[in-house]
């Protein structure tokens, strides 16, 4: 079974690449869902079941640390893997994403191998833990 | 506007057209401006408020659109969308660059038409060629002025 996968970015040039990017990277997914903003993402995340978020900081109406921080305020979504893709790369700007949740930070402009190793290390740590719970479940 | 930023800014869009777009910027300070163009610009807003403007005509834009998304058949909308990607990506290397503790705020990026008439109002333009198309850019400081 494939993953599903929500691409937030204001440019759906830039969504279209990404997309591309991991589909070239060899991933199976099985749904690609997009999202002009935070805001968007959010109503996408409402209806649809997302194993992963790909998304840019700097969009209208929500912005990605917003977005981030709304999805770790929700009790369903706080556990939702998250990777930041921004043109940011103040160290100020890395850390106040990764504490308001991402996972992982990948830096614009950004060569296809980067995205292909940030998907790896956060959906191989989701299936680790994913693991981890079946183990627990039938620990009896 | 000082040497120094110019010459930054100067890298971190070569940078990033020859990483990104795959094309290679020649200085070509000789080169006339063509009569229309389309301007991507993007605003950092700190002490001072600098716009960075770029300055593409709109064959060069459909080619760095075509490179950048990997496509032959790019519509006018997708263009907009690769310069405004294209200036929020050199403003948020730029910013990168000039304000190392994260003070200043990184504005959304903007594409309008524009024309020779506008850029001749500019004191500085610099220019190369790409392709053998025209594209210029400049750099704007103005300063914030806080309502009391």
């Amino acid at each position: 079974m494939g993953f599903n996968v929500l691409i937030v970015d204001d440019s759906g040039a830039m969504r279209k690449v990404i997309k591309k990017t991991i589909k070239i990277s060899g991933f199976d997914v099985d749904n690609f869902y997009e999202a002009g903003n935070g805001k968007e993402a959010l109503e996408v995340l409402k209806d649809n079941w997302v194993d992963v978020v790909l998304t840019d900081i700097n969009m209208p109406e929500m912005d990605g640390i917003t977005f981030l921080k709304c999805l770790k305020g929700n009790e369903t979504l706080q556990g939702l893997p998250v990777i930041v893709i921004s043109t940011e790369k103040r160290d100020k700007r890395v850390k106040n994403a990764i504490s308001s949740g991402a996972r992982g930070y990948v830096k614009k402009p950004f060569r296809p191998e980067e995205i292909k190793n940030i998907l790896t290390e956060v959906i191989g740590e989701e299936y680790a833990r994913k693991d981890d719970e079946t183990i627990k479940e039938c620990d009896f | 506007m000082p040497e120094k930023m110019m010459r930054q800014l100067k890298n971190v869009i070569f940078e990033i057209l020859e990483d990104m777009f795959f094309i290679f910027p020649e200085e070509e300070n000789e080169i006339v401006f063509p009569p229309k163009l389309i301007e991507g610009n993007i605003a950092i807003s700190g002490e001072k408020r600098i716009i960075l403007r770029f300055f593409i005509t709109k064959v060069l834009a459909r080619i760095m659109a075509a490179n950048f998304m990997g496509e032959k058949k790019i519509s006018d909308q997708e263009i907009i969308e690769v310069i405004k990607e294209f200036a929020n990506m050199v403003g948020g290397n730029y910013v990168s660059l000039i304000d190392l503790e994260g003070r200043m705020q990184l504005g959304l990026p903007q594409v309008k038409e524009t024309n020779k008439k506008e850029l001749d109002k500019l004191t500085k333009v610099e220019r190369c060629q790409i392709e053998g198309e025209f594209f210029g850019f400049c750099m704007e400081k103005k300063e914030v002025i806080l309502d009391a």
